[in-house]
């Protein structure tokens, strides 16, 4: 009953204009940097091609990866975290909760929110990784920053990339992984939206967009007004590849691990409410 | 409005909150400083900036999301109900339009005043002469954008419903927010004083109306407090500007609510 929840709701989910209309717009974004680099760097010497990975959209050298990131806690919500609320309104919850169970609906939505903000947001940056290495010679290895490999700045600035042993072991692997962390981030930022519109003060979908952005800005500051730590707390630093701001990989995972816990907990603490209204 | 004022709880927390990175109790803080660190005037103009920007930005989008439904919930509840009742609809838009007015002084009095409170928890502030008039400016140029950009929400979320709206106006803002990043690589942008052309383009975008200390003024007790660019930005030329757009905004928004057919039930649910 509960993958028959999971399946019915991702479904139902995809077939939502929201999500298709970030997906497109995500393919849009990818197709523009490309078509971008492209024009930038066609006729370059392969001495002076910069390494393809570095070129791709979340690369902290791209403009409009930079752009992007503003609009990314909005952005995060639109495919998926609403449909708690558009459940609601259009009375489908009763349905689908009389069908599956009322647990079985509130966890099916959780990890069907997930999936749906996972696969929308990492399609098409695993395909901007493609395309990439079609493109662009694989053996490049030039830095847009123009530093060259073997420079004391250039090799301070890798090893305060994210997760930077797994960038020197292999870059191509370290772009997919982190590609894949950032849609994972993307969906855990999606299901904790989710959880909060399961209040119900939460009536109107305007009020969803707060949770996201507050997070995100309140953990910024939180760990500004820590004087000791020395790292960012900018979510533009964490999830977009090859920042060279000091960054603190331990609480990153401890972040995304309390963000799930928070979602969980809330879509327990919701499920074991009365259902009758 | 009963059922609004919890949320000046939310205003509270975020005042308090966003404060608390210069609790320093070593240092006597000045009432003008902290009016404006809410006034932007940590923002810098450089791609880098721009997350501070937004971060202080939260106030704004804060009030904006939360009175974002404060005419347009009348259009989501037994609107055939309530509208059927009230012939003078122009009339009764432009009274809850006015208002909406009082509460976002309101939020911008009760977060600088729960900010500068937690800081006079730890350490000492000072009352310096000109922040009474800082804090002035600052109330009247706030208050009118947070005023027009959420009649704007209310009034888009007429037509289009709420989230939409809400995409369409913050998209606005941080479009013209973003504009500061790209003038940022600009060095043009960093001589001082500025020129008249540069200076000209900056003031071109709404947003820069917020930033308190890009502005200049003739009274004395706020010299070194504002001014950083020594251009030509007087406070007038920014409530001015906020003015003409709200009554411009309040205009259209009574055409719209003229217009609006509210047989519709509920528009967030799209009818049912």
């Amino acid at each position: 009953m509960f993958i028959n929840s999971i399946r019915m709701q991702v479904n139902a989910l995809v077939k939502r204009k929201n999500v298709a209309a970030v997906y497109f717009a995500m393919l849009i974004l990818v197709l523009i940097n490309y078509l971008g680099n492209v024009l930038k760097y066609r006729g370059s010497d392969l001495m002076t091609m910069v390494h393809p990975m570095k070129l791709v959209l979340l690369s902290d050298y791209s403009a409009l990866g930079f752009y992007f990131m503003q609009y990314f806690p909005f952005v995060v919500i639109i495919p998926a975290a609403f449909s708690f609320i558009s459940d609601k309104n259009s009375k489908e919850i009763t349905y689908i909760r009389s069908r599956v169970g009322a647990r079985n609906y509130y966890y099916g939505k959780l990890i069907a929110v997930f999936i749906v903000t996972f696969f929308v947001f990492t399609i098409p940056l695993l395909i901007d990784v493609a395309i990439n290495c079609i493109a662009f010679p694989m053996n490049a290895t030039g830095d847009p920053s123009n530093l060259r490999s073997y420079d004391f700045t250039y090799i301070e600035g890798v090893w305060k990339y994210l997760f930077s042993d797994l960038y020197v072991f292999n870059s191509y692997l370290y772009t997919i992984v982190m590609t894949l962390l950032f849609g994972g981030i993307s969906g855990f930022l999606a299901t904790f939206c989710l959880a909060m519109t399961m209040f119900s003060f939460m009536k109107y979908k305007i009020i969803a967009f707060l949770p996201v952005y507050a997070l995100l800005y309140v953990l910024q500051i939180a760990v500004k007004s820590v004087g000791h730590i020395r790292f960012t707390s900018n979510y533009f630093e964490y999830l977009r590849f090859y920042s060279a701001y000091p960054k603190s990989e331990a609480a990153y995972i401890f972040t995304a691990i309390i963000l799930l816990l928070t979602s969980v907990f809330l879509v327990e603490f919701n499920s074991r409410k009365d259902t009758l209204e | 409005m009963r059922n609004y004022v919890k949320y000046f709880i939310f205003s509270a927390i975020w005042g308090s909150f966003s404060i608390v990175p210069y609790i320093n109790s070593d240092e006597i803080l000045c009432f003008s400083d902290i009016i404006n660190k809410f006034g932007f005037s940590e923002f810098y103009l450089h791609s880098t900036g721009l997350a501070v920007f937004l971060q202080w930005y939260l106030s704004i989008l804060l009030f904006q999301v939360l009175f974002g439904t404060f005419i347009y919930r009348h259009f989501c509840s037994a609107s055939v109900y309530y509208f059927s009742r009230c012939e003078r609809r122009v009339q009764w838009f432009f009274k809850e339009a006015v208002s909406l007015y009082p509460l976002a002084i309101l939020h911008l009095l009760i977060m600088v005043f729960s900010g500068t409170f937690f800081i006079c928890l730890t350490s000492s502030v000072r009352f310096d002469a000109g922040s009474f008039c800082l804090l002035g400016y600052y109330l009247a140029i706030h208050s009118l954008w947070l005023f027009l950009t959420t009649i704007l929400i209310n009034i888009v979320a007429i037509k289009i419903r709420s989230g939409g709206a809400f995409v369409i106006v913050s998209g606005i803002q941080i479009f013209l927010a973003s504009l500061y990043a790209y003038w940022g690589e600009n060095q043009k942008f960093d001589e001082i004083p500025m020129s008249n052309r540069y200076a000209n383009l900056l003031k071109s975008n709404p947003l820069s109306h917020l930033v308190l200390n890009w502005h200049s003024s003739g009274i004395k007790s706020l010299s070194g407090k504002i001014d950083i660019f020594e251009m030509e930005f007087e406070f007038v030329e920014s409530i001015s500007l906020y003015i003409i757009l709200s009554v411009l905004l309040i205009a259209i928004g009574c055409v719209v609510v003229k217009r609006q057919e509210f047989i519709v039930i509920n528009i967030e649910t799209g009818g049912t």
